[in-house]
């Protein structure tokens, strides 16, 4: 089983073997996790989020046509699921963006300490936090998972070089943002 | 698409260059920045400024998710197996239902029937090429794999192939036997139901009912351990009684199901 790729796999899914879904979630819950955690800064969030996505690879197996890579198509669902949950202000965001209150409240505590790097660290998550769904997006998935312009952009409904301009910007204003903290 | 999110290549080529040099997969890509910041030199902070960004989010860590995820999942994936395999349930449980009116004599006799027509056809229409070549598939040693998975990795094709089966009336043991690996081992629940329905259809032969008893406590999955309750009470099959309890005392039973299964089995428990 362990030899059949992502593509032969969600042909079994189609044909009605739902449980090989398991086989495709060992495979990718890592690196969607990371995806919802940088874009949630929540665990709780992210690992719902994980879940989310594989009973949407379920519910629109047979819309899956095996054009390009598997795992293209689950970071698509996994860009609208989380855009979604932004968008209908999903009560498991707010809880994310709770947690980010309380994130601020506890930097300012620590605000007049000297800078370790996990302040950084916290002061560049906050940045990414800030910044506009669109560019973070773009950061993450170029940034942490690889993946190319082209994609995102066809992922995004939108040219490869409005990512690309997105990625720098997010990156100026993540700048300016850790800048005047 | 949004105009404006697009750089103005006039003033803003250094940015552009930068964005498709970080989004690319050059490992050096601190050498190519340098490269960019000299042919920019009036651009230098900002290409330094931007790259430091890009380079410090490496720091970001993801804390590892936690055992809830994996709980979850595999929660939706059973509950996901469960709907699909309840649609061909229905199917089942509606010949189920023509089952409970079978008795083994009955069954018997339909056998009979159906293997009379079978000569009758034949004789009629000298059709047995039509007929045989089947069976012999069937019959032949290579074939009572058929649903394996491993040879067989379509579960609609193994189901098709356990299918050919219940047009026989006399089995060879071995295709008894590679039913009751089926009913063990088959990961897909559809196949393991079609598997005990055609069991079933040879269940006047003593090892076709010793397999189904036997397989009872192997059982993960509520549909099968409702079907396989179904059938045994059907059989009036009370030599199951310990399988039964053994399955009842394990933990592969859903609290729901176990509730029903022990409520139905008492006429034979």
């Amino acid at each position: 089983m362990e030899n059949l790729n992502d593509i032969e796999i969600m042909r079994l899914v189609q044909s009605g073997e739902i449980h090989r879904v398991g086989t495709l979630y060992e495979r990718h819950k890592k690196s969607l996790y990371a995806y919802f955690y940088r874009c949630s800064n929540d665990r709780s969030v992210s690992e719902d989020m994980v879940q989310n996505v594989f009973m949407k690879v379920i519910k629109y197996k047979d819309q899956f046509k095996g054009h390009g890579q598997f795992n293209y198509w689950l970071f698509r669902i996994a860009r609208h699921t989380w855009l979604d949950s932004i968008k209908k202000n999903d009560p498991m965001y707010r809880a994310a963006e709770i947690n980010n209150d309380h994130l601020e409240g506890s930097y300012s505590a620590r605000a007049a300490h000297m800078m370790t790097q996990e302040d950084q660290k916290e002061k560049l998550r906050r940045a990414l936090d800030q910044i506009s769904s669109e560019k973070k997006d773009a950061i993450i998935l170029s940034r942490y998972h690889g993946l190319d312009y082209k994609t995102i952009a066809e992922m995004s409904d939108c040219t490869e070089n409005a990512i690309k301009s997105r990625v720098m910007r997010g990156l100026m204003e993540i700048k300016e943002i850790v800048k005047r903290n | 698409m949004n105009q404006k999110e697009n750089f103005d290549p006039n003033v803003e080529t250094h940015m552009d260059e930068l964005s498709e040099l970080l989004g690319s997969t050059l490992s050096n890509k601190k050498i190519h920045v340098e490269r960019l910041q000299v042919s920019y030199p009036n651009h230098k902070e900002e290409i330094d400024k931007a790259f430091e960004v890009w380079k410090s989010l490496e720091a970001l860590d993801v804390p590892e998710p936690s055992g809830d995820m994996d709980a979850g999942f595999y929660k939706m994936l059973n509950k996901a197996q469960s709907d699909e395999a309840a649609i061909s349930h229905t199917v089942g449980t509606k010949k189920s239902k023509i089952f409970n009116l079978l008795t083994p004599q009955r069954l018997a006799v339909a056998a009979t029937f159906a293997l009379g027509l079978a000569i009758g056809q034949w004789l009629d229409f000298g059709n047995a090429s039509a007929v045989q070549p089947e069976i012999d598939k069937i019959e032949s040693s290579n074939e009572v794999s058929f649903a394996s998975y491993e040879q067989t990795p379509s579960a609609y094709d193994r189901i098709k192939g356990i299918n050919k089966i219940k047009e026989q009336d006399n089995p060879d043991l071995k295709i008894i036997k590679a039913l009751n690996d089926v009913i063990l081992n088959d990961p897909n629940v559809n196949v393991r139901l079609t598997a005990i329905e055609t069991m079933v259809l040879f269940s006047d032969m003593p090892e076709a009912r010793t397999y189904l008893i036997s397989a009872i406590p192997y059982q993960g999955s509520s549909i099968v351990q409702l079907e396989l309750a179904d059938i045994m009470i059907m059989l009036e099959e009370k030599e199951s009684a310990d399988e039964w309890n053994e399955l009842l005392q394990s933990d592969m039973l859903e609290p729901d199901a176990k509730i029903h299964l022990q409520e139905n089995l008492k006429t034979i428990l």
